[in-house]
């Protein structure tokens, strides 16, 4: 039974992306409790850039 | 009679493997008195877990399982140092699934177990088990393999001195009911020894999901399982019978590098999500909001990230004449007065 690679991938997506990840934590970190849909939309749209660079690379 | 062997045959979707597996064994099933009744199945029965889904994991987690893990090991290894502090020797032990490969692996003759059944849902479990058998050393201990599940014990009344149970009974639908049926298996004066996570378990893990899924996509859905709390633990110990309760508590921090590892982790211990009520879907942007919010939120200096596992050790003896019991009410022969006039009065 072959493990699958997901999580490998996403780590390195987020090795990758650190300070992207970092931004959009610390945003949401800010604002806890109150948290609402899309409140870091911004910063979120940064690490998914990040992210969807990262898989064309890959593919 | 025929209930029992017709469940065991539904639970493992492969009656000839377990048939196999029971008579290679040399321990044959006496059809009658059996820790559960066949009839009720199912009728009020809360289910918050998907067995079938569990048993999956399990399965994977036998191939996934790594030799020597530092969680699984410590709490095995605390669980069978509690034998060594019985004068009493268990000839008859019955190792219920969860870590029991760990269990096996650290057992070094404690106890004095002559006959060890070891049980799981897991077919590829028991197999793994079955198969690192020869290189557990020789310690003159009849070991058995049956695939059951912890719910429906296959076991005759009152036939174990001793259950073990490490990190297995939080998957259970019916907590209190496999304790039960523990119960009725042991003989009067048997012990139970378990240890199930509790309810400070991942709660990092638990934050960051639903704080991820809330922002991400403005509604939650359960990803970690609601699991015992500890002042429950005596409560569950005493309703189902035993006496001589005892709960104590640990909590192990373990550090990972990412949240991702975390997941791999509880995927080689069979810990991930079984819930019935889970989603299905885990977007890739969710899990990345989740790690990302877990590194901002719980991340150490070194950049690792902990997370918490509250470990609930409970033990219970089957009552005994020899047990010692607590007074009946108004049998005291000496007042505190009289204590407290003979040592001084104050601190």
């Amino acid at each position: 039974m072959k493990e699958k690679k997901t999580t490998s991938l996403l780590n390195r997506i987020l090795v990758n992306c650190a300070a992207e990840a970092k931004q959009y934590g610390s945003c949401v970190a800010s604002k806890v409790p109150e948290i609402e849909r899309d409140m870091c939309l911004k910063e979120f749209l940064g690490l998914k850039n990040c992210m969807q660079q990262m898989l064309q690379r890959k593919a | 009679m025929r209930g029992f062997l017709f469940r065991l045959r539904r639970i493992n979707g492969s009656a000839s493997a377990s048939s196999r597996l029971l008579r290679s064994s040399g321990t044959t099933l006496p059809k009658d008195r059996f820790c559960f009744s066949t009839d009720s199945e199912g009728s009020s029965r809360v289910k918050i877990f998907d067995r079938d889904l569990k048993r999956k994991h399990r399965d994977r987690a036998a191939w996934l399982m790594r030799p020597q893990d530092s969680l699984t090991d410590t709490v095995a290894e605390n669980l069978l140092d509690r034998l060594e502090d019985c004068k009493k020797t268990f000839p008859t032990a019955l190792c219920l699934g969860g870590s029991l490969a760990a269990v096996r692996r650290l057992l070094r003759g404690r106890g004095a177990i002559e006959k060890l059944i070891m049980m799981d849902t897991s077919y590829d479990m028991i197999k793994l088990c079955k198969e690192s058998e020869p290189k557990m050393g020789n310690e003159n201990i009849e070991t058995s393999f049956v695939v059951a599940d912890e719910e429906f014990l296959p076991i005759q009344e009152s036939s174990l001195d001793l259950v073990i149970s490490c990190l297995g009974l939080h998957w259970t639908n019916d907590l209190p009911g496999a304790m039960i049926q523990c119960k009725l298996g042991l003989k009067p004066d048997g012990l139970f020894l378990a240890a199930i996570l509790g309810g400070e378990t991942l709660k990092e893990l638990r934050i960051a999901c639903t704080i991820a899924q809330m922002e991400r996509e403005g509604g939650i859905s359960p990803r970690v399982s609601p699991l015992a709390q500890v002042r429950d633990a005596g409560n569950l110990l005493t309703r189902a019978g035993f006496s001589l309760p005892g709960v104590d508590v640990d909590e192990y921090t373990v550090r990972y590098k990412s949240a991702f590892e975390l997941i791999e982790h509880l995927r080689a211990m069979g810990e991930t999500n079984a819930l019935l009520q889970r989603s299905a879907i885990l977007k890739r942007e969710t899990a990345l909001a989740t790690a990302a919010i877990y590194e901002s939120m719980f991340a150490a200096e070194d950049g690792t990230i902990p997370a918490t596992f509250q470990v609930i050790y409970m033990t219970g003896w089957k009552e005994h004449a020899s047990q010692p019991k607590a007074k009946r009410r108004g049998s005291a022969t000496i007042s505190f007065k009289d204590i407290r006039e003979q040592f001084g009065s104050g601190d």
